[in-house]
């Protein structure tokens, strides 16, 4: 694919992801801030837009790849999104529209972004990175009560044009899927349940020093960070070597170390790097279904967050729950690798030694 | 018998018209509900929000499967 249309795409719908989780998180923390509903109510809010923004992003994506309109699905979220900024006064309604405008952008965007490259990790983390960075600004509009929402009107009006101008991408048809089938599901349920208790780490782990805004930045730049290169990494050296070591050696730093900052920064970064690792994965299971592989990661991601929505929260940030979980979580994501390198690797692996010997045999 | 959305909008403000007139006094909007009504209502919402979380979470297994068939049955023809 020509360079030109990979970078103008992935940089419209990275930019625009950033955007759509910004507008969504201000619109949520200013019903609040401009005192339209109950604080205590905001964390049913907050539930109920992440249910519907997480869960249904499997169906869209169902959709998406059956009629094949990932750049008209990722308008139409921006177009509820902007919807959703004007819909404070009714509180329930906003949750509602920003969730299902939030969920038709990323299946959208996702989908454009895992068929610029295809079997490639680098362009779908890039696409996912800015979400945390957006969703880390838009909060502290929201909080600021400083929330207007013509602006976010406005940039969601012009990424809506850009996407729709920039020129489209190819969905490839699916090649027929090689490798033995008797391992396919617990090759995705294994990628998914990594997914899943990433996502309650994630959230449970206690970072006594957030509150601080410096080191707040400095931990969301580490989160786009290590999604951002985590793909960059993975393609270059071996998607396992990259993923498992990277959240291996963040189990000390966040298990023990979560209250210095400097060491659970470094922590959050390795433990990102997995991230567009196992989305490529799921996807590449599921060839010419990247809409319903990307809706997946996200509904784990939902599944995982569940026991911080309840009393568990308290017990899921004990440094030795946390500890065990990411244990689990190498194991399930070290198997899952494993068993689709030895099944399912149809394309050639990009690590550089590996593709010198393809050469040379290729050359014999 | 079905009830259409027209028919529901009818019924909704053919009780806001009667409210009106015979003055039916809704509760005071500032009184809290009792504790045990507002917990059972959080829990409630969390349950209900769950269990759409695992409607879509099975039907999204059945649809890997049928993937997985779909994928069988390409490799055997």
């Amino acid at each position: 694919m020509a360079r030109n249309l990979i970078w103008s795409n992935i940089s419209v719908y990275s930019a625009a992801h950033m955007l759509v989780d910004a507008a969504c998180a201000a619109t949520l923390f200013a019903i609040i801030a401009l005192g339209r509903e109950d604080p205590q109510d905001l964390f049913q809010l907050v539930l109920i837009y992440n249910v519907i923004a997480f869960s249904t992003q499997p169906v869209f994506g169902l959709l998406v790849d059956r009629y094949k309109v990932p750049a008209q699905t990722a308008v139409l979220g921006i177009l509820l999104v902007a919807a959703a900024t004007l819909s404070t006064p009714i509180p329930l309604l906003a949750a509602v529209v920003a969730g299902l405008g939030n969920a038709l952008f990323h299946v959208g965007g996702g989908v454009v972004s895992l068929n610029l490259a295809p079997g490639k990790a680098a362009l779908p983390g890039i696409y996912v990175a800015p979400g945390a960075l957006g969703l880390a600004l838009g909060i502290m509009i929201g909080k600021s009560g400083d929330f207007v929402a013509w602006p976010f009107i406005l940039l969601l009006l012009f990424a809506a044009v850009l996407i729709l101008v920039v020129p489209r991408v190819e969905i490839a048809a699916p090649p027929a899927m090689p490798g033995n089938l008797r391992w396919f599901e617990a090759v995705i349920l294994l990628l998914l349940l990594s997914v899943a208790i990433r996502s309650m780490v994630g959230l449970g782990l206690v970072l006594p020093w957030k509150s601080d805004p410096l080191l707040l930045i400095i931990l969301t730049l580490a989160v786009v960070l290590g999604k951002v290169l985590g793909g960059i990494l993975g393609d270059r050296f071996g998607w396992a070597a990259v993923a498992v070591s990277g959240l291996a050696v963040s189990i000390p730093l966040l298990a023990f170390f979560a209250p210095i900052p400097a060491l659970a920064i470094a922590g959050i970064f390795l433990f990102n790097l997995s991230m567009p690792i196992t989305l490529i994965c799921v996807t590449e299971m599921l060839p010419g279904k990247a809409g319903f592989a990307f809706g997946l990661t996200t509904l784990a991601l939902i599944i995982g967050a569940f026991p911080t929505f309840t009393l568990l929260r308290d017990w899921t940030g004990q440094p030795w729950i946390v500890f065990v979980a990411i244990c689990v979580s190498v194991v399930a994501l070290y198997a899952g690798l494993r068993l689709f390198n030895a099944h399912f690797r149809w394309r050639l692996p990009a690590k550089r030694s590996q593709m010198q010997l393809y050469k040379k045999e290729e050359e014999r | 018998m079905k009830t259409g959305f027209l028919q529901m909008i009818g019924v909704v403000l053919f009780s806001a018209v009667r409210m009106a007139r015979f003055d039916i006094v809704l509760p005071p909007a500032d009184v809290a509900p009792p504790p045990v009504i507002l917990l059972g209502l959080g829990v409630g919402a969390l349950v209900a929000l769950g269990a759409v979380v695992l409607v879509i979470a099975v039907v999204a297994f059945f649809v890997i499967r049928a993937i997985k068939k779909n994928n069988a049955a390409k490799k055997n023809s």
